[in-house]
């Protein structure tokens, strides 16, 4: 046995790295990690690295589940200093998160059960179920093969790996950004959609979109859309670059409409130039060319009614300017009327527009929500101080701000501040948010 | 529909070291202390141990084993700390839990954030503190010619310093406060502080077996000659042990009566040396810190007059005379009560004045720490009926601060407490104000008007 | 199926504390790669890559500790193995009789589809010492009883006959799951509720 062990010591050590996570440092260094296992252990799933090599560590975690189980008792989390691992179990999968942020548990594990519900939009709920049941050693893995791009694409999104984006926001606040367009133009589309579709049986809703941001829903069967099930329609189509080059025809759950059946999204871009994303969602399989038909009567519409100026418009700016509302010392906000799931940022400015620096904002914002947002101990306001900036959260009966000022700013000034903006904001909120939905 | 509520509670404690157990098949000798209140099979026991133990095991390749903190289920909370190389001190509590009944059926509502993570970290490691003030290192215990006599040796001195340690514990009773981790500093006037300090020099000269000193007056600390570690651990030692004991006697006694001059010695004695009282105890022999970060063993003699107490402390090593303890006390005995008294007279003058009733939420409680000296003062205390929600918003806030940079944070919570936390330059400012109709600006000119008068009359920020 | 992802086999080793079933892994698998839960949680977790007829498979090997107090994590440990392998000591009868209840352990526990088909392999361990107490033949018959079990004469301590032993767990692991087609299965059709009101479930949702 010995012997073996020093012939390997050399040869091997290369391998090692490969095969042993525990020997990979930059593997075990990533800010974070997500795994999606199933209930025998076996891996669905991972962020970084591969599946197969990580075997056993998947057998670990599912051990670790099992094991609190047993005392009838359920794993939710693990502390470490700067490290925190978020356990949850849905149904017949086990999702893992680990993270060196400063998120909290519960966003972890929103952030999770945005995963499984992804998982169930590509398979439905009853489709993984009766996978499992027949048996328990299934490999989720050929089921999903191909969409995994997804939920990296969800993932990546989540924070702020790479881009400088408002994105991380409406994942934070886990509400969607809507797109300012002034409500004479928004109605215009709405109408546009409603009178090219109406008589189309089976037509649910109608989406348009366009830079991950909501221009308009229209619910032509007078059905609700949860937040939930539209952000993954929002990921779908913001991971595939294909849909801007041909018209698409895509099976998709939609978790917390139905999660046993399927729904089918036309999913195509408006025209060269306007490149808003429309997405017309039937519960027929075979209403795709019904669908391509209507979709050029709304192009048709909206070009003659001026709505791909108004589109375009908002497509080529860079988003709320504090500048141009004369706020200037607040430096970054973000605003979300109470009750409703929609949001809107302010355009990222200087320091922020570095990828180190805008991860510091988001950290600053992800600090704040998690405090106010704290179950049973949740706060109405926080006003932060340090060196580099102040920073602001304000909950109170009719929305929440969150916003980043300059250092120097006096109090005095912050409040006066704030009044201007929640006023700019009064006085367009027709333009800024969507009335017409229920839920949000 | 009716609804049942279990409070908080210990579920067990533990500590371990896996270097101890060679084999699949040795398990059990990981373990050197297990309690938890009930009788626990020996399974039960291992399990919940194997538990922790792969938990440390799954997190150690991400940051390293020593960094592990907790592990959280739906109806545990359960801190880790790892005081001594390999070996880990385990808390595991049962959350408090609503148990409605609907329609026959039963839903727990576990209330994990009730229980602050912070704060129970912080008793997990003070516990340690502790064991090590009075019995040294876990390492140290280690006595005995084989392998199974150490550890035996080890595991029977945690069992008789924990086990009486973990009974008397009142769990719920914990706040913020734990988590501060120094001292309540009472500040003298220069002159009385240059007498105090006068006195010790002399006491020190003329009985040269003695090598430190600190000095109370009521629990709040005046001089101190020992490392804050080992303050922090005699103050806990102090308030909860020896004080309501002395406390008990001399209220028996009638030393609260304030015609005390003329008998000092009466009134003023020894709580722990030699003496023909029943109330004296034998010195405690304690572990301090020395310069260099080792341990020596000392013994602690601690005298008492007019609501003063004097510790003195003396190498175990040292043999004192026989007639040493009449000596010292015939020496300092009057001394001692006359400045005690007059310290008495300045703190009734000079203390600060603690809103008493709750009908008085509204005026600011407060405390400044200096970090450096791990000691406080101030109105926010053990007496304070904060909310448990603001107790642990508090707790939170200390816990991701780094108090050398500047840094203001102002939170208003729904049952309109603020709490304002200020740090610079290692002091912090924590203050409590409970108003409905103040604003931003309101609060922040109260806190200012504080801050500016604490500073302007004392040297507690100077130090 | 030839442009799938590559296969992942879980492999359960059962058997008596002490016949060397951590030996063997180690002998196996590389002991760097395993990691050391079995005297906590009950289970040490080992991967390995084999190739089988051309087919890279990953092993995921989970060696079970023994012990009485870990007995009630059968049904989790066991679910979804793909194969099971029964080890015991050559020198030690006791160890080989005990393999009837390993096996209807498993099989209770793991519960399988279908049981009579369950792919297990039998080792007989420590065939270098010469105090040698199960013959060949014995155990060869018992394997052959039940279903025709592979069985392999192992040395842990020479590495004889492991490679091979694991090659067959494979390639056996593989067939099985080679015979289950992939249900091309119409999916459900949507419920679509005939007035807007949804039942609310959207307020209690965590999104």
């Amino acid at each position: 046995m010995e012997n073996n062990e020093n012939k390997c010591e050399n040869g091997q050590k290369e391998q090692d790295h490969q095969i042993d996570y525990r020997r990979d440092r930059e593997w075990l260094e990533k800010p974070k990690h997500i795994f999606i296992l199933s209930e025998a252990g076996k891996p669905i799933y991972t962020f970084h690295g591969s599946e197969d090599k990580l075997a056993s560590l998947f057998g670990v975690m599912q051990a670790l589940v099992s094991f609190v189980q047993q005392n009838d008792d359920g794993i939710t989390a693990i502390f470490a200093e700067g490290y925190k691992i978020v356990f949850l179990v849905r149904n017949s999968l086990i999702l893992v998160a680990t993270s060196r942020t400063n998120c909290s548990t519960h966003q972890m594990q929103t952030q999770l059960s945005y995963l499984y519900n992804q998982i169930l939009s590509t398979l439905t709920y009853s489709r993984v179920n009766r996978s499992f049941e027949k048996r328990k050693n299934f490999d989720l893995r050929i089921l999903l093969s191909g969409s995994e791009r997804i939920i990296d694409n969800f993932l990546v999104h989540d924070n702020s790996v790479r881009k400088v984006t408002n994105d991380v926001f409406s994942n934070l606040t886990n509400s969607i950004s809507i797109m300012k367009i002034p409500i004479t133009d928004r109605n215009n589309i709405v109408s546009s959609i409603q009178s090219s579709c109406s008589k189309i049986k089976d037509l649910i809703f109608a989406i348009l979109l366009a830079k991950n941001q909501l221009i308009s829903l229209v619910r032509l069967k007078n059905q609700t859309l949860h937040p939930v099930d539209l952000k993954l329609i929002f990921n779908l189509i913001d991971c595939s670059e294909s849909f801007k080059s041909t018209e698409s025809w895509v099976p998709i759950c939609l978790p917390k409409f139905d999660m046993n059946g399927f729904m089918y999204a036309y999913i195509t871009y408006l025209s060269e130039d306007c490149e808003a994303c429309l997405i017309l969602m039937s519960s027929d399989c075979e209403a795709f060319s019904v669908l391509k038909e209507a979709k050029s009567k709304i192009t048709d519409k909206l070009r003659r009614n001026n709505c791909f100026n108004a589109i375009n418009q908002e497509i080529f700016s860079n988003g709320y300017n504090l500048d141009a509302l004369n706020i200037p010392e607040m430096v970054h906000f973000v605003y979300k009327p109470k009750g409703i799931y929609q949001i809107i940022c302010s355009e990222i400015k200087p320091p922020y527009t570095s990828v180190s620096e805008f991860k510091k904002l988001e950290g600053i914002y992800f600090d704040l929500y998690r405090k106010i947002h704290k179950p049973h101990a949740p706060l109405k306001l926080i006003y932060e101080v340090r060196e580099s900036e102040a920073a602001l959260a304000w909950v109170t009966t009719t929305h929440e701000l969150y916003a980043v000022f300059q250092p120097t700013v006096e109090k005095n000034d912050v409040i006066m501040l704030v009044d201007k903006l929640f006023k700019a904001i009064a006085k367009d909120n027709d333009n800024l948010f969507i009335k017409n939905h229920p839920y949000f | 529909m009716s609804t049942n509520r279990k409070e908080l509670s210990l579920k067990s404690f533990f500590i371990f070291n896996s270097t101890f157990s060679v084999s699949e098949d040795d398990t059990e000798n990981k373990r050197l202390f297990y309690f938890s209140g009930v009788e626990t099979p020996e399974f039960k026991q291992l399990n919940d141990l194997g538990l922790v133990e792969a938990i440390i095991n799954f997190v150690g390749p991400f940051v390293g084993e020593e960094k592990c903190q907790a592990l959280h289920t739906q109806k545990t909370k359960q801190f880790f700390y790892t005081p001594e190389k390999d070996y880990w001190m385990v808390l595991i509590l049962n959350l408090p839990n609503e148990v409605t009944s609907k329609d026959g059926a039963q839903v727990s509502d576990y209330k994990v954030e009730e229980v602050n993570d912070e704060v129970y970290r912080h008793f997990l490691k003070q516990s340690y503190r502790m064991f090590r003030f009075f019995q040294g290192t876990f390492e140290c215990n280690l006595k005995g010619k084989s392998k199974d006599d150490q550890r035996t040796n080890l595991s029977n001195v945690l069992k008789e310093y924990f086990s009486s340690y973990l009974e008397s514990l009142k769990l719920p009773s914990f706040n913020f406060l734990t988590i501060l981790q120094s001292v309540q500093y009472f500040p003298l006037q220069k002159d009385l502080f240059l007498r105090l300090h006068n006195f010790i020099k002399m006491v020190k000269s003329t009985f040269t077996s003695i090598d430190f000193c600190t000095y109370f007056f009521n629990d709040h600390l005046v001089w101190s000659e020992i490392a804050s570690e080992d303050l922090l651990c005699l103050n806990e030692y102090l308030t909860t042990t020896l004080f309501p004991k002395a406390i008990k006697a001399e209220i028996s006694s009638g030393a609260v009566d304030r015609n005390y001059l003329v008998d000092c010695d009466r009134y003023g004695g020894y709580l722990a040396g030699k003496s023909s009282s029943e109330n004296t105890i034998d010195p405690p022999v304690l572990y301090l810190h020395e310069k260099n970060g080792g341990l020596k063993m000392f013994s602690m003699i601690v005298y008492r007059t007019m609501n003063g107490t004097f510790c003195l402390f003396v190498d175990v090593k040292k043999d004192l005379p026989n007639d040493f303890y009449t000596e010292l006390q015939s020496y300092m005995a009057q001394q001692l009560a006359k400045i005690s008294s007059d310290i008495g007279s300045f703190y009734l003058k000079s203390s600060p004045k603690t809103p008493t009733s709750n009908s008085d939420l509204e005026t600011p409680r407060y405390l400044f720490i200096n970090d450096l000296t791990q000691q406080h003062r101030g109105t926010l205390n053990k007496q304070s009926e904060i909310p448990l929600n603001i107790s642990n918003t508090i707790a939170e806030l200390f816990d991701d601060s780094n108090s050398d940079k500047y840094h203001e944070v102002m939170v208003k919570s729904t049952n309109d407490y603020w709490v304002v936390k200020k740090s610079s330059n290692h002091r912090q400012l924590v203050v409590v104000i409970h108003s409905n109709k103040a604003t931003l600006i309101d609060i922040s000119n109260d806190v200012n008007r504080l801050f500016t008068q604490e500073v302007k009359n004392n040297v507690f920020f100077e130090q | 199926m030839a442009t799938r992802k590559k296969s992942l086999l879980k492999v359960i080793i059962l058997g008596d504390s002490s016949v060397g079933k951590t030996s063997l892994m180690n002998q196996y698998v590389n002991k760097r790669f395993s990691t050391q839960y079995k005297a906590t949680i009950g289970a040490d977790f080992l991967t390995k890559e084999v190739v089988v007829d051309d087919r890279v498979v990953t092993m995921q090997i989970w060696d079970t500790a023994g012990q009485e107090r870990f007995q009630s994590l059968g049904v989790a440990f066991y679910r979804g193995a793909d194969c099971c392998v029964l080890v015991y000591d050559v020198t030690a009868p006791n160890s080989f009789k005990n393999l009837d209840s390993w096996r209807d352990e498993f099989l209770i526990q793991a519960g399988p589809r279908d049981p009579e088909h369950f792919p297990f392999v039998v080792l007989g361990n420590k065939v270098d010492l010469e105090n040698r107490q199960v013959s060949t033949r014995r155990a060869q018959q018992w394997a052959q009883s039940k279903n025709d079990i592979p069985y392999y004469e192992t040395s842990a301590k020479e590495g004889r006959n492991v490679e091979q032993a694991f090659q067959t767990i494979a390639k056996n692991a593989l067939a099985q799951e080679a015979e289950v087609e992939l249900y091309n299965e119409f999916p459900d059709k949507i419920r679509v509720q005939s007035d807007g009101n949804r039942n609310g479930n959207s307020d209690n949702c965590q999104c």
